[in-house]
């Protein structure tokens, strides 16, 4: 469950944005204050939750081995 | 509207008649049928012993109880999507305690595609003369949980959702129900940037109905179901089973107030104290940040999770809590959240207890 932690380049006004496991990232980021659309991302927190990695034991495209990976 | 002091309701789900989920509410659209549909006959009739319990139990003002699906996640997202255009495949969340559920994708404009809760609200309007609540999903919740095909930006699709959710508002504000809610419960995760303005936006131009914002701490399987330690950073998927073993509890109001009071709102109503202590819910907060004057405090009284009924006592002893920091005349009480996941007769009862415990209280103030 990445949260995005965004920056306005336009009045420096900062928030955060919820990009929930495996949706599409967003193209832009809009700043509700000065209306830009030129807010990007300054860091993003990425952690997978244990259960959830997407590639999991059967995963169809590494049968689990990605995951496993990861963890070690 | 409830000219009640310390009014009483439900939040959320209640669990359906089950005749109604084992064939009816798997394919409810939310379409007007005829006078003789059998669609007609069988919502009217799953409202009507919906309404039957809280009436009975003596409650205030009466809930829709979300019958629109069989399941908490056809009721709270699915259902709302396919409504608004969605294709429903997706992938797991990774959500904290919603984890499990999958987010829709949208590949075309959202927009109102056939009423969401009108009918509902209809034969809810029918079946009492009593004030009534009809509940949404909030904003927040159904742009979050959103797989984006469509849209640039997320402000973009959340005013979009904003727009669509606001007509169908419209038409169930214009039936002349008295409330009107939205459930933001993802809010006590961080407010998205445009969270404030797209909620507005969807309450716009409400003429009848009072809105209602419930919050939450989860209701998918259990409360509070995400519970990290100090060490968890915002955003974090926290692995539960590292917890340190004396972990202070979370004090979930703080997360809430004051921002929520910026959504144009007149009842802000909260998970409150059915399942956690007073001193754990951090509702003492509201002595820092005072409920405005325009608005009214609803807090849960009722534990939504636990098969045990309260007496009126108990519930006569939480509402004397939250008087310690809601004035009266701004108060109401509800349940925690929705009572889906217990059995009818149990809700029952715990309805009634609630009812009872308002009564004491009142009676105390009367004096």
């Amino acid at each position: 469950m990445p949260v995005y932690f965004i920056k306005c380049d336009q009045c420096a006004h900062e928030f955060k944005g919820l990009v929930l496991a495996n949706t599409q990232e967003p193209k832009e980021w809009v700043c509700s204050q000065c209306g830009s659309h030129g807010a990007k991302p300054v860091f993003i927190y990425d952690d997978i939750h244990p259960l959830e990695n997407s590639h999991g034991a059967g995963c169809p495209c590494c049968g689990g081995m990605s995951s496993k990976g990861r963890s070690e | 509207m409830s000219k009640v002091l310390i009014p009483t309701s439900m939040v959320g789900n209640y669990p359906n008649p089950r005749w109604w989920d084992a064939e009816f509410a798997r394919h409810f659209k939310g379409d007007r049928q005829p006078p003789d549909a059998m669609w007609r006959e069988a919502l009217e009739d799953a409202m009507a012993a919906i309404v039957t319990d809280q009436v009975n139990a003596g409650l205030d003002i009466i809930a829709d109880g979300r019958l629109h699906g069989d399941n908490y996640a056809d009721v709270a997202l699915y259902y709302y999507y396919s409504r608004l255009g969605y294709d429903l495949s997706g992938t797991n969340l990774g959500f904290p305690i919603y984890s499990r559920l999958h987010s829709a994708t949208v590949t075309q404009e959202i927009k109102r595609r056939g009423q969401i809760m009108v009918e509902q609200a209809r034969a809810l309007k029918r079946a009492t003369n009593k004030p009534v609540k009809v509940q949404y999903t909030g904003i927040q919740v159904l742009a979050q949980c959103t797989n984006d095909l469509y849209y640039s930006n997320s402000r973009d699709r959340a005013m979009a959702i904003a727009a669509a959710i606001n007509e169908d508002i419209l038409a169930v504000d214009a039936l002349g129900v008295e409330y009107i809610q939205l459930d933001e419960f993802s809010v006590p995760y961080f407010y998205e940037d445009w969270a404030i303005e797209a909620f507005n936006r969807a309450v716009a131009g409400v003429k009848n109905a009072k809105i209602v914002c419930h919050i939450c701490w989860g209701n998918w399987g259990g409360t509070s179901a995400y519970y990290p330690d100090g060490t968890a950073a915002t955003g974090e998927i926290f692995d539960l089973t590292k917890r340190t073993k004396d972990a202070k509890k979370p004090s979930p109001t703080s997360c809430v107030v004051p921002k929520s009071y910026e959504f144009n709102i007149d009842v802000f109503n909260i998970e409150g104290i059915g399942r956690l202590a007073f001193e754990e819910s951090g509702l003492e907060i509201l002595k820092q940040h005072p409920i405005p004057k325009n608005m009214m405090f609803w807090a849960g009284v009722i534990d939504v999770k636990s098969t045990v009924t309260e007496t009126a006592e108990q519930v006569a002893e939480k509402i004397r809590q939250l008087l310690t920091v809601v004035p009266a005349e701004q108060l109401g009480v509800t349940t925690d959240c929705g009572l889906i996941l217990l059995q009818r007769y149990i809700c029952q009862d715990k309805l009634h207890a609630l009812v009872e415990g308002a009564k004491i209280v009142r009676k105390e103030l009367a004096k």
